[in-house]
């Protein structure tokens, strides 16, 4: 894998796979989800990551599957992306933590923004 | 099959073959599964975000990933191509500021400036320097945005702005600087560097090895300035394309490794090497149309002489390499490595 961490797409991908072995459509939606629809990946997106993941050894095809007459091919994530992910998390969350305690200190609680206006 | 379906299956064939076999039939599944969840029962054509993001896959898989073994290797010749043409760019700037500044400290005579002057001149070549620089460190973003301000000042004099002959020579456009074909085919080799930058260095991409380009890069400033203290006092050789030969040499010095055995060939070496010396070609021709030009008494017999050989030279190097890269890219397996 790239020194420079996950994306964030890649992240929700590969924490999507962790969960369960998913199809493509299956991963497009829980993303969608996942991420309070933030993240919307589009399918050439997805095999974009999926590739990148696939080539860092962070997934692996898990099984096909025939669905109404349509093909289907599940990914699961492999131990690898398992760690990866773990450290991804455990990165991310020191940096939260981080941030949380300076807006703290100011007397900001994080929240999203709301608009401009 | 719908006309939909018919519609998404076009669309994928932007992707190459070999992905194409093995991802078409989970592709269409999945665009045709959001499609029926989005938009149901509506039979028009693939949604432009849709036509965007696969047209974007195509050119990761053709260019840029490690999907295939073929497409590995362009990915690694726009890098090499990059880098190049950027080490290059920075030996020429270097050799330039190490020039204007011996200049500047030597000469008895006030100097006078401009900003533009500035700005075209020494601001270009620490911008050129400081892209290499920042791409050897890892800073791909920055690197792109660094060599894209480099090649603005390349475009003024297609913009009008009147800058001086001297300005304009140091930001590479030589002859007839009001023309836009000059301008092109001087900036030639600077555009195609960032197009392979932007292609090849994407988040994904391996880095360059420091150290190596570093040393590289040295030693091209190093040969270029002594080139270009001993270009002062014989203008003459200022007819010769420094980047031209510049990687005339490097690709015969490979040339010459590789049949001694002291490296191992690389069909993406000879692609990029080609490629960056064919670059130069464009500027290298206009220059000799250029002397062709000049009445018989200025164009001395040794300007057509290094004209003439430097062309030869070029482009012997570029079709022999394109040869030997074209028969042994052919033999790159296309299919795609299957992921697990």
């Amino acid at each position: 894998m790239s020194s420079r961490g996950l994306s964030e797409q890649a992240f929700l991908v590969l924490t999507v796979l962790v969960e369960h072995p998913q199809h493509g459509y299956a991963v497009l939606r829980m993303v969608d989800e996942l991420s309070d629809g933030r993240v919307q990946l589009r399918v050439g997106t997805l095999y974009g990551v999926l590739d990148r993941l696939a080539n860092d050894g962070l997934v692996e095809l898990d099984r096909e599957e025939v669905h109404q007459g349509r093909l289907r091919r599940y990914y699961r994530a492999t131990d690898k992306g398992v760690r990866v992910l773990g450290a991804e998390t455990h990165r991310l969350a020191a940096n939260v933590n981080a941030a949380t305690a300076v807006l703290g200190a100011r007397g900001v609680q994080p929240k999203a923004l709301g608009g401009l206006a | 099959m719908t006309r939909l379906e018919r519609r998404y299956r076009l669309l994928l064939r932007t992707l190459p073959r070999g992905y194409r076999q093995e991802r078409e039939e989970e592709m269409v599944a999945t665009f045709l599964a959001y499609r029926d969840e989005h938009r149901p029962g509506e039979d028009g054509w693939p949604a432009w975000p849709e036509v965007y993001s696969t047209a974007g896959l195509a050119l990761r898989t053709r260019l840029i990933e490690a999907g295939t073994p073929r497409s590995q290797a362009l990915g690694h010749v726009a890098r090499l191509i990059a880098l190049l043409g950027l080490v290059t760019q920075s030996a020429l700037a270097i050799g330039g500021l190490q020039r204007g500044l011996v200049t500047a400290l030597t000469s008895s005579q006030s100097l006078s400036w401009s900003w533009q002057a500035l700005l075209v001149g020494p601001g270009r070549s620490l911008v050129i320097v400081a892209s290499v620089a920042l791409l050897i460190m890892g800073r791909c973003r920055w690197a792109k945005f660094s060599a894209l301000a480099a090649a603005l000042p390349g475009l003024v004099p297609l913009t009008g702005c009147a800058i001086g002959q001297s300005t304009l020579l140091s930001c590479g456009v030589s002859a007839n600087p009001t023309a836009a074909g000059s301008v092109i085919i001087n900036n030639l080799p600077l555009w195609i560097t960032i197009g392979c930058l932007y292609l090849g260095f994407r988040r994904e991409a391996p880095l360059p090895k420091p150290g190596q380009w570093l040393l590289t890069l040295f030693a091209a400033a190093q040969v270029l300035y002594l080139f270009d203290l001993f270009t002062v006092a014989r203008p003459i050789w200022e007819l010769v394309s420094i980047p031209g030969w510049a990687l005339s040499a490097a690709a015969t010095a490979y040339f010459a490794l590789v049949a001694a055995r002291k490296v191992e060939y690389s069909t993406a070496w000879a692609v990029a090497l080609a490629v960056s010396a064919a670059a130069t070609l464009p500027a290298q021709y206009a220059s000799w149309h250029h002397v062709l030009q000049w009445p018989t008494m200025l164009a001395s017999s040794l300007s057509r002489t290094l004209v003439d050989t430097q062309i030869a030279v070029t482009t012997l190097a570029v079709l022999a390499l394109a040869a030997l890269a074209a028969c042994t890219f052919r033999r790159t397996p296309s299919a795609r490595i299957h992921n697990s």
